[in-house]
């Protein structure tokens, strides 16, 4: 019974279920791929730095997707608890679903890994080879990281109180408004801004000096650009809010815009940062084939893999705000209207996000080109990777936008 | 004598969903039905019996399956899109139970919406957002999001956006469902001198036989059909709310002894 229950609730969201399978599914294929090329590399300083990094992405981005999984659950299991389902209960509904998605991406996951083996040996000229010891390396990271989704879904059942699980779903956006929050003022709040954007791109000198690793002057500009955020982006979204008030398309827009950057911050940084941060190692691979292979793999799959998060989260934040848009047609917006502004925040989000990426990728680009770190082929691959889920992630959106409007019951 | 001008009428107004489906409902019967200018009209009825389908259908949100809307004299079901939308916010002002204010929109900027559709002046909107919080008594609010109000001050924000275009029409859903008796109390003292004092035309949709005691005319709806009316013409809001207790208790001993 309990069974079935769990299944038919994993079938009757099969949009959330996808995307969390496809996530477990990316995330193994990357592990196995990582930890049989890796192994060849050994416990080299800097490979240590790359392993942890990998292994810390790959965890947190399960746990945003497992998260969202659950929080979208929260209702479902609100209405269980009221009639009465127990704690053991609702951990294994609960269970049931999360390792029934485990277990269908597992051995896929592990299967299209291997297959992909003599591909990336044929077009990269490694020659890696599955090893028992790189297998129980990948084993023991994706038990640890089924463990902690495991235990974080427990004890989500287990604190959260029915009436806090009903509204959950609508609360996913929450917690206090900080962008109009200006300490010392317009002048103070001005200052910032013309400190933070050149703060970004200051660091970028540091790829003038060849002995600095380009992963140095990488890593300050992410700090910065998760300070840019509330420092410098929404207050800028605040005064052209202010300038255009008086646009009926741009003032909605805009609106759009600035509470995605508030809600997609946490994802806009991990994937910017955490591709920058693995494409400036390149320059760290000391001419070793496996090592430069390694960290073009890392890069590639960390975009995919972050872009499909950002994606399910985003979607999630769209569910949620057609039940807002019928509101702007009774103002007296037409649904021709709505997609209009929606195709324009859709586009300022992935476009501003671009444009914060390019900034730091162009130049240390260069920076690779000129140490030879880099091959123009693999410069292609790395920027496929990082635009290709982009584009795909945007024509998602923008379908899923259209979708949502067309849905809403209103006169034309 | 001065003819009242009908703002609003339904001519045979029917609505039926998932027309030509197995599972075809017919939630209106042939409704005919007028509002003059300046009138309070609440529409009260049991659940299911087609309130929010009525009110939804003569203001533009839903279109009906058969029959006219008539407002201000133009016939909705003949307009375009675009003609749907510069009518809507030309001549009337939507208040909800759940506000639906837009969250990622300051309270000011929600309110402004209706001004930018109308193509009002920065200034001008200024002025007029201004004006309008501090009669809502919401002018210290207007930089904060919607989800940082309670109710009360939210439902005075989807007031003032309703209110902001001058609308000849408010259309009001269980405005006070949402809202506890306090605050309910104070947004319908808002309504009625609205009403009184701007002559501004209401339609409000209310199970409640107490919020229903403000308005001037009652409309009680059954099953899809206009069941009776009741004006309150001279009567104190006591008397007509004892009126209204009794038909809505009349209403309910007949669904009892059948």
């Amino acid at each position: 019974m309990i069974f079935q229950e769990a299944l038919r609730s994993v079938r009757n969201d099969l949009f959330r279920a996808f995307f969390f399978w496809l996530t477990f599914l990316l995330t193994t294929i990357f592990i196995f791929l990582f930890f049989n090329l890796s192994y060849e590399i050994g416990e080299e300083g800097v490979m240590t730095i790359v392993t942890v990094f990998m292994v810390i992405v790959c965890t947190v981005d399960i746990f945003f997707v497992n998260h969202f999984y659950m929080t979208s659950r929260a209702k479902d299991l609100a209405v269980r608890l009221i009639c009465g389902a127990t704690y053991t209960y609702l951990s294994f509904y609960l269970l049931i679903q999360v390792v029934f998605l485990l277990l269908l991406a597992l051995p896929a996951g592990i299967g299209i890994g291997w297959a992909l083996m003599p591909v990336i040996n044929n077009l990269l000229g490694t020659s890696i080879t599955i090893t028992g010891d790189a297998m129980i390396r990948i084993a023991v990271v994706i038990g640890l990281i089924i463990f902690w989704i495991l235990l974080f879904n427990l004890s989500f059942t287990y604190k959260s109180a029915a009436g806090m699980m009903f509204n959950m779903q609508s609360e996913m956006v929450s917690g206090k408004s900080n962008v109009l929050t200006v300490r010392g003022g317009k002048n103070a709040e001005k200052l910032k801004r013309i400190i933070l954007i050149p703060l970004y791109v200051a660091p970028l000198l540091l790829l003038f000096d060849p002995l600095k690793p380009s992963v140095i002057c990488a890593g300050f500009c992410i700090v910065v650009f998760a300070m840019i955020f509330d420092g410098a982006w929404v207050p800028y979204l605040n005064d052209q809010m202010d300038r255009h008030i008086s646009d009926a398309f741009k003032n909605i827009h805009i609106g759009f815009h600035r509470m995605n950057v508030r809600y997609m911050k946490k994802n806009l940084i991990l994937v910017n940062g955490s591709t920058l941060f693995v494409y400036a190692l390149l320059d760290q691979a000391g001419g070793s084939n496996v090592f430069t292979v390694t960290i073009l793999l890392s890069c590639c799959m960390v975009s995919f893999l972050l872009w499909f998060a950002y994606l399910f989260q985003y979607t999630t934040e769209q569910v949620r705000r057609g039940a807002k848009l019928g509101t702007l047609l009774h103002i007296g917006y037409t649904k021709e209207q709505l997609k209009q502004i929606l195709r324009k925040e859709v586009f300022s989000i992935y476009g501003t996000t671009l444009l914060f990426f390019t900034v730091i990728y162009l130049p240390v680009t260069v920076s690779h080109i000129s140490r030879a770190a880099i091959t123009l082929p693999q410069l292609a691959l790395v920027s496929g990777c990082y635009l290709l889920p982009l584009v795909i992630c945007m024509v998602v959106s923008l379908q899923f936008y259209n979708r949502v409007v067309d849905r809403i019951r209103t006169v034309r | 004598m001065e003819e009242k001008k009908v703002v609003l009428e339904a001519r045979n107004m029917k609505k039926i969903y998932n027309y030509q489906t197995p599972n075809e409902f017919e939630a209106l019967h042939n409704i005919n039905f007028k509002v003059y200018e300046g009138e309070f009209v609440a529409i009260m009825g049991p659940s299911g019996s087609g309130k929010s389908t009525f009110i939804n259908n003569i203001s533009t949100i839903d279109e009906c399956t058969g029959g006219n809307v008539f407002i201000n004299g133009k016939n909705v079901r003949a307009m375009t899109a675009n003609e749907i939308g510069h009518f809507r916010y030309e001549n009337l002002g939507f208040i909800f139970q759940d506000f639906n204010l837009l969250d990622t929109h300051t309270m000011y900027e929600n309110i402004a919406m209706p001004l930018a559709l109308a193509h009002v002046s920065k200034d001008r909107i200024e002025a007029r957002v201004n004006e309008l919080a501090k009669e809502m008594k919401i002018d210290m609010l207007l930089k904060k999001y919607p989800n940082e109000c309670s109710g009360g001050q939210r439902q005075r924000a989807s007031i003032c956006r309703a209110l902001v275009n001058h609308p000849r029409i408010i259309v009001a859903d269980e405005p006070t469902g949402n809202l506890d008796s306090v605050n309910s109390s104070e947004l319908l003292k808002i309504l009625q001198e609205l009403n009184r004092n701007n002559g501004v035309t209401i339609v409000m949709v209310t199970h409640d036989a107490l919020i229903a005691s403000y308005s001037s005319r009652l409309i009680y709806i059954k099953d899809g059909n206009i069941e009776s009316e009741m004006v309150r013409g001279e009567s104190s809001q006591d008397e007509y709310f004892k009126k209204i207790v009794e038909l809505n208790s009349r209403e309910s001993m007949e669904i009892l002894t059948k």
